[in-house]
């Protein structure tokens, strides 16, 4: 009898781990359509207002531009593809990492003396050196307002409004305050090969999440005490990967997505628990192939979503924007290259125009 | 100013690094494979014109090949631990400087990163990691890795190699790992000048004599002087990659009193030590350009500078000056 209840409870127990381990990604109720803007009728660039600080940037698509959500109004342009945007104005550069050239919203432009990619993330306007090797917080005409050099190569960058987090190959993460100076992130000495393979911070800033490490490879969490970032705990994953990825904590902080690959991970921030997420096309251009697909995550949307990019290998021209929320499947834009979005509100961007939403 | 030839600086370099190396070598076994063209370790970025400030340039440390090809070979056999992948350009996603890059691990705690790598190169390396299974991808010495296109700021056929010995926690200079260079060049000194220490941006005096000057003779007040020079390598004959070259030695009235090189580059708390400056390597070269080479003092009275300049195959280049401080 004995028997009997402990071999039932291991098939309910089983069960349980089957529902939990790969979270489903059934579709949610019909999708509310939102309001389209073409790129043929959008209003040039040139005719933005002065004060665009209210309006989504954009750059995906070959085009860039601003959206004002309350006028549902777009403006954009053509663009050759290497652009880091803000409400300020954007900062094109060329392959080389020669050739920064700074617009702003006035129409002015120069060009920045600098070997480097543009990277822009919430209110920072940050440059990262081309050995990958240094970063150079910049203003908005493009002096460079402090420069920070690393002794390995980076391998994460990310931001919210009050810190910028870097991960090095050598599993270093360095945070940094608005005027550059270091705050201390203490991370673990696990052995073996350590390095960063993503990171995110929080939008409060109490959080910092990182893949780091290969043998075994962690999701850890750093949380935030006084001025410093202590570590917290530590999720061993599955399986291992030594790809890079992109890492996305949502804006209540509560959890992440981690892409890397054709591989999306949930991980639970409270409950220090990961899970690798299925996430099947449901657009009418037909099965993809797992292996076929490669995930990048966008960012936080709203307080709860994060938006995935879904590209197919073969062809990295066809994507979708994937919303998932809590880690579930909420809503799917074939064709989407993108997203803009702030607090209150986010856009999809397509080859074509932006779907407001 | 005279070219010459001189063994002894390539028998010092054989020298230190062996001492370097202290017998790993061999369980290392680290070949740069055969290019073209290569801009060695310590140049500057090619973007970055001398004469003006950039962000970004300093001196490099890892070296640039040419490829006939567009692909390289795995200099050692190892063990692939990091895998970066460049995001379609236009796409909403941001692709790092390095492009295709892969990190890979070594006997002894060396680790060598190659960049510029092609788009197809990464699903090679994911067959190497089947889905669900705990296998670290290893590449041998001499497998192939496509460049396609390039990748990062690297254009086809170009590629980065990076060479750090986490033992040391320094970059190494893997110029010295390519047995099939045949340098005959000596390197071209453009300008070497004395700066008043503590003050950079202080009119400085220029060592190499303009040209067709009778009288190579300098005057300046005694004190301490920073020495910055400007000089480029050919490490491949015809080269079209303006390359640093190895080493520096200054002697004066008969003494060598500075001696550094691009051997490697130290790993310190704010970045990396070029050239014995203090990290970051910033530190290494002057707003326009020039390489910090260290600092001399001169006492009242007549003195005989001269400034040598040589490769990695210890072809030399000098500049000699009478310098007279009041």
């Amino acid at each position: 009898m004995k028997r009997r209840s402990r071999i039932l409870i291991l098939i309910l127990l089983a069960l349980v781990y089957v529902v939990i381990a790969v979270r489903t990604t059934k579709m949610s109720g019909p999708s509310v359509q939102g309001q389209f803007l073409s790129f043929s009728q959008a209003h040039p660039v040139s005719e933005l207002p002065a004060s665009a600080k209210m309006m989504l940037p954009f750059a995906s698509g070959g085009h860039l531009g601003y959206i004002d959500p309350r006028a549902g109004l777009l403006y954009a342009q053509l663009s050759d593809g290497r652009v880091a945007i803000d409400g300020r104005g954007w900062i094109s550069y060329s392959r080389s990492a020669g050739l920064l050239e700074l617009h702003d919203l006035t129409k002015k432009s120069a060009e920045i003396q600098a070997f480097a990619y543009p990277w822009f993330k919430s209110s920072w306007r940050m440059l990262v050196r081309g050995d990958q090797m240094g970063i150079a917080n910049i203003d908005a005409k493009g002096a460079i307002l402090w420069q920070r050099e690393f002794p390995m190569q980076i391998t994460a960058i990310d931001a919210n409004s009050k810190r910028v987090v870097v991960g090095l190959l050598d599993g270093s993460i360095y945070v940094y305050d608005e005027n550059g100076n270091r705050i201390v992130c203490s991370s673990q000495n696990l052995g073996g090969i350590r390095t960063v393979y993503g990171l995110a911070i929080s939008e409060s800033g109490d959080n910092i999440v990182a893949v780091s490490g290969l043998s075994p490879q962690n999701i850890e969490t750093f949380k935030r005490e006084n001025n410093a970032f202590v570590f917290a705990h530590a999720s061993t994953l599955e399986k291992s990967s030594v790809l890079q990825a992109s890492v996305a904590l949502s804006a209540d902080g509560s959890h992440a997505l981690i892409a890397r690959g054709s591989e999306v991970l949930y991980y639970s921030v409270k409950f220090n628990i990961a899970r690798p997420l299925s996430l099947p096309r449901q657009s009418d251009a037909g099965p993809v192939a797992r292996g076929d697909l490669l995930y990048y995550a966008l960012g936080a949307v709203g307080s709860r979503e994060i938006a995935i990019l879904r590209t197919s290998a073969e062809d990295l021209g066809e994507s979708d924007v994937v919303l998932l929320k809590d880690g579930l499947f909420e809503r799917e834009w074939a064709g989407g290259t993108g997203i803009a979005a702030n607090s209150n509100t986010f856009a999809v961007v397509f080859q074509d125009g932006v779907e407001l939403r | 100013m005279k070219s010459e030839r001189t063994h002894l600086s390539s028998a010092l370099s054989v020298l230190v690094l062996l001492l370097l190396f202290s017998g790993k070598a061999a369980a290392l076994d680290f070949q740069l494979p055969e290019a073209i063209d290569v801009r060695g370790f310590g140049s500057i970025p090619p973007q970055a014109d001398v004469g003006s400030e950039v962000y970004g340039r300093v001196p490099s440390s890892s070296i640039e090949l040419e490829q006939a090809q567009p692909e390289i070979r795995m200099p050692a056999s190892g063990a692939v631990f990091f895998v970066q992948r460049e995001a379609t350009p236009g796409s909403a996603v941001f692709s790092f400087p390095l492009g295709n890059m892969i990190a890979i691990e070594h006997p002894e705690k060396y680790v060598s990163v190659i960049a510029g790598l092609g788009g197809e190169w990464d699903s090679s390396i994911a067959s190497l990691q089947p889905e669900g299974q705990e296998i670290i991808p290893r590449l041998g010495a001499g497998a192939v890795l496509a460049g396609g296109e390039g990748s990062g700021v690297f254009s086809s056929r170009f590629f980065s190699v990076g060479l750090y010995d986490a033992n040391n926690t320094l970059w190494i200079n893997p110029i010295f790992l390519a047995p099939w260079i045949v340098d005959r060049s000596p390197p071209v000194i453009k300008s070497a000048r004395l700066t008043r220490a503590g003050a950079p941006r202080s009119a400085y005096a220029e060592l190499v004599p303009a040209r067709g000057a009778k009288d190579p003779r300098l005057s300046c007040a005694q004190g301490s002087y920073e020495l910055s020079i400007l000089s480029y390598d050919s490490i491949i004959a015809s080269s079209r990659l303006y390359s640093a070259p190895y080493r520096f030695v200054v002697v004066l009235d008969g003494k060598t009193i500075l001696d550094s090189s691009f051997l490697g580059a130290k790993r310190g708390d704010t970045g990396l030590s070029f050239l014995g400056n203090q990290a970051p390597s910033i530190n290494a070269v002057t707003p326009d350009g020039l390489y910090n080479v260290g600092t001399l003092v001169l006492s009242r009275g007549d003195h005989e500078l001269s400034v040598q300049v040589s490769d990695y195959s210890g072809n030399m280049s000098a500049v000699k000056t009478r310098v007279v401080a009041f």
